[in-house]
């Protein structure tokens, strides 16, 4: 129990510590040299390791060897493994290796600057390295011996190769600590029946810079649980090396019977190597551990056979041969080798005098060129600096292409029409084993107007940096070209701050709210506005009628009676609809009782007008007692006739509140 | 008499419109060759005579994103980052979509990681702005404002059409369209709140010097509470006597001199 809680334990630290790294990219930085003090008749080995672990891939930046000739120069980049539980991003632990054998150019002390790193959002660096050249007799260290790469000093051979050139290979049992014996075949291997390593290759005598695909095999008998650990990379010296496999991938195995056992079968590494030089090359040991736990082990705790298994590949010996001398041209400039084609243009074929333009070179194809410089052109009336170089290297179906751009910038310092040189490679081709030239279009600048005065006088210096913190590197980053036109435009009021703007954009909601509800609120306004109507009318007999009270506390019979007719006037015509001041008593009195109006109130207020009729023309006759009971009753009959509805406007209104609802 | 006065007046009207229509190309040669002195400045790798001519165009009114990209390009080959990135944004705010401009953007802020790791051993490179501001990035904010305007239209006449639709299948879809136009009214109204910054307190800017001391108050004697990279974003909050309240990208606040902050948009 108490083991298994050890494990979980360590389960949910691995888990944690991973989420960490993803969040934190953690990389190691480090350059070394195999000595800091020698000779001019030296040699010196760089190393420059790179541990990045993380999600992505590092940029890293290789400081400029000056003072050093680079001789040979390696690039290993190990697999890049993950191992998660799920993650949407998986950790990955990269590692590159680059190995440079200096030769010094001449004595001195050179500080060779830090190695940049840029990971995530992140720049790391290295410490710089101090060199020190002495003159020929200067330094008692002598110079390393050369070509026995995945050997070290003081190792034996343990063993002679088996099986060599077959694809099922038999043999002896591996020895774990110690290289085996390098092999001159294309497929290398020490047969185990637990695992082995298998190297291929694809041509043992290739020509020097030729493609060499190299594949190193694991054969496992029980699938891996985890990542092997790498020891040793295979090495690489004296080749170019490009990786063929992608940065991070996924250790896919397949299934492989060999010598009547089943393997799974792992690819570790798959990289182009071209020769730098004719001899014998070799591609060396790799040396890793294979661990044999799993996470199951905890249900087994006394399981046998070891923990770890640790095994070497064999190093494959190559001929390099040297290009053929039949037929090769007599250049001292490096010929490229492979199959390219150049293309070449001008952005502009007419320019002003004294303006620039850039001239293009694109050298394209299969195999490696890197090494390849086309020879600065010249002529006479322009002023050509020197190019800026991009290379991109692809490797489709394990074939690597090459593209290699160079772009001079061409200031023309007097007018006329310039024949630009045409720009020639010379190239071999392994596959017919023949020299080719290759050319690029011929090209024509032509320059119009007068050159600018002090135009040519001027020259881009490399020295002359406006800011010394600023690298060389930095300064020759592949900024896009300057714009030649421009519209040269004025700012202009934004369209979302321009006046009409937002009544335009408020202008179709609006439309649509009326639309959808214009007619309904028209309706309800209209019938609401007639309501209105009614109300004051009623209000302002109603204040009559108050009117009346006032007079009756002042004893003014006839303004009393007046009153009192207009609030019953004003009422009736209210609820009648009609105007009432011609109607006759009679007339009135059947025109109430055809609106329905009930029998004790339309007599009611017949008598009451006519009472008023009467004393307003005789207003002495009445008392204040009459007066109080015919305000009374007044009141009574306006209130009657408040709450009466004509039977045609209680329809009217019924089919109003329908419509509404 | 009458004949020559009348044309000597018709002579004088003539000069006057020859004189008003040729004025502005006047202006117009002069401001192309003011830009061609800059090209050539440049191509001479004289980039502060560049940076000069560039920088009378802007002066003058010109807010052009060519110029502004040559002028970035000037100002990175002089190796002033901070105004070659604050170039870079006037560049996109013109133009978002200019592929080399966000290319030297990139490299620009790249540079400024590598200049900073070299001072201090590490450097924090700001490679992408906020999700909301990446999403809107490569629209220009009129583009944004009349698809918009667009929208909004759409949306209401499809809610009409509906309205007077009789079929049902009719009315669905033209409800259908006027969800999917509100949607994208919604989101193109959101996206032009975000091109003009209006959720964001202040007005975007760049840092221009390396260390720029971000001060507690505007006075060059305040304490100073915290330094900002170059070419790392700001926003300008208040200005005061000289100096600007900013909010760094990289969280604080605080007063800096005026001439290390420049505004991306006037």
């Amino acid at each position: 129990m108490k083991r298994v809680c050890h494990w979980l334990l360590c389960v949910v630290m691995l888990g944690c510590s991973s989420a960490q790294a993803q969040h934190e990219p953690q990389v190691r930085v480090e350059m070394s040299a195999d000595r800091t003090e020698l000779t001019t008749q030296d040699n010196v080995t760089l190393r420059i390791y790179v541990q990045a672990q993380g999600a992505g891939q590092p940029d890293i930046e290789v400081p400029e060897l000056e003072g050093f000739q680079v001789v040979q120069r390696a690039v290993q980049r190990p697999m890049q493994f993950s191992f998660g539980f799920g993650n949407s991003q998986p950790v990955v632990t990269s590692t590159t290796q680059y190995t440079f054998v200096l030769v010094p150019m001449g004595p001195g002390t050179f500080k060779i600057p830090p190695v940049k790193v840029s990971f995530g959002q992140r720049v790391f660096q290295s410490k710089p390295l101090v060199l020190t050249v002495t003159g020929p007799n200067g330094s008692p260290q002598g110079a390393a011996p050369p070509g026995q790469p995945g050997q070290q000093p003081g190792q034996q051979p343990a063993q002679s190769p088996a099986t060599p050139g077959t694809q099922q290979p038999t043999g002896q049992a591996p020895s774990a600590q110690t290289a085996p014996a390098a092999q001159n075949t294309g497929d290398a291997a020490v047969y185990d029946n637990e695992a082995f390593l298998r190297t291929v290759v694809d041509k043992v005598s290739p020509y020097e810079g030729e493609q060499v695909t190299a594949t190193i095999y694991l054969y496992t008998r029980h699938n891996l649980q985890q990542a092997p650990s790498v020891q040793a990379e295979a090495g690489t010296d004296g080749f170019w090396v490009q990786d063929l496999l992608s940065a991070t991938r996924t250790l896919d195995p397949t299934r492989q019977v060999v010598n009547g056992r089943g393997f799974w079968v792992y690819t570790l590494r798959r990289f182009a190597a071209f020769p730098l030089r004719s001899g014998d090359l070799t591609i060396g040991s790799m040396a890793l551990t294979i661990s044999r736990e799993t996470i199951f082990d905890i249900f087994d705790p006394g399981r046998g056979g070891p923990a770890e298994l640790q095994r070497r590949s064999v190093p494959v010996l190559m001929h390099v041969k040297p290009l053929p001398a039949e037929g090769k041209p007599a250049t001292s400039a490096p010929i490229a080798v492979g199959k390219f084609e150049i293309q070449s243009s001008l952005d502009r074929a007419q320019v002003a005098t004294g303006d620039a333009v850039t001239w293009t070179a694109t050298l394209h194809g299969t195999g490696n060129l890197r090494a390849v410089k086309l020879p600065d052109p010249q002529l006479k009336g322009l002023q050509i600096l020197q190019p800026e170089v991009h290379d991109l290297t692809e490797s489709p179906d394990d074939r690597v292409t090459s593209t290699r751009t160079f772009s001079w910038l061409v200031v023309p310092e007097a007018p006329g029409r310039y024949e630009l040189p045409v720009l020639t490679l010379d190239t071999f081709d392994p596959a017919t084993s023949s020299y080719r030239r290759i050319t690029g279009p011929r090209l024509t600048l032509t320059a119009a107007g007068s050159a600018v005065a002090g135009a040519t006088s001027t020259r881009p210096s490399a020295g002359k940096a406006p800011d010394e913190a600023l690298d060389q590197g930095d300064r020759e980053e592949a900024w896009p070209p300057l714009r030649t036109r421009s519209r040269l435009d004025r700012p202009q009021t934004p369209l979302a701050s321009r006046t009409f703007y937002a009544p335009l954009l408020l202008v179709w909601p609006i439309a649509w709210l009326a639309l959808a509800f214009g007619p309904t609120a028209i309706a309800r306004l209209r019938a609401r506005g007639a309501g209105t109507r009614e109300q004051v009318a009623l209000r302002s007999a109603r204040k009559r009628l108050q009117d009346a009270q006032r007079a009756l506390a002042a004893h003014d019979a006839r303004r009393f009676h007046a009153d009192v007719a207009s609030a019953l006037s004003g009422a009736l015509e209210v609820r009648l609809g009609e105007n009432i001041s011609g109607l006759t008593q009679s007339a009135l009195k059947k025109r109430l009782d055809e609106c329905g109006v009930p029998e004790a109130t339309s007599r009611g207020v017949c008598e009451v007008l006519a009472q008023c009729d009467f004393a307003r023309f005789s207003s002495a006759t009445v008392s204040d007692a009459d007066m109080q009971k015919e305000l009374a009753r007044s009141e009574k009959l306006w209130s009657e006739l408040e709450a009466f509805k004509p039977a045609a406007r209680a329809e009217e209104g019924a089919h109003s509140s329908r419509q509404d609802a | 008499m009458t004949s020559r006065r009348a044309t000597a007046l018709a002579w004088l009207l003539c000069c006057s419109i020859c004189g008003l229509a040729q004025a502005p190309r006047a202006r117009a040669d002069n401001l192309e060759g003011i830009f061609h002195a800059g090209n050539q400045a440049f191509a001479h790798a004289d980039y502060s005579g560049a940076i000069t001519q560039y920088q009378r165009l802007v002066d003058a009114g010109i807010r052009d994103a060519d110029v502004y990209l040559n002028l970035g390009l000037a100002h990175a080959r002089a190796g002033e980052l901070g105004p070659a990135i604050l170039a870079f944004e006037q560049c996109l705010r013109i133009r978002p979509g200019d592929a080399d401009a966000n290319a030297a953007l990139g490299i620009a802020r790249a540079a400024v990681g590598k200049r900073h790791a070299q001072r201090h051993g590490e450097a924090l490179v700001e490679t992408r702005p906020p999700l909301a501001e990446a999403l809107v990035r490569p629209y220009r904010e009129d583009a944004i404002a009349l698809f918009l305007l667009v929208c909004d239209a759409a949306l209401f006449v499809c809610l009409v059409l509906r309205r007077f639709a009789r079929a049902d299948a009719t009315r669905t879809g033209f409800a259908v369209a006027a969800a999917l136009l509100g949607l994208a009214a919604v989101a193109s109204l959101a996206a032009l709140m975000v091109k003009r910054g209006a959720l964001l307190e202040g007005k975007p800017a760049i840092v221009l010097r390396d260390g720029a001391e971000l001060r507690e108050a505007p006075d060059p004697r305040a304490s100073v509470r915290a330094h900002a990279q170059e070419g790392s974003s700001a926003r300008v909050l208040a200005r005061d006597s000289g100096f600007v309240q900013v909010r760094t990208s990289a969280g604080p606040v605080g007063w800096v001199a005026n001439p290390d902050v420049g505004l991306v948009a006037d």
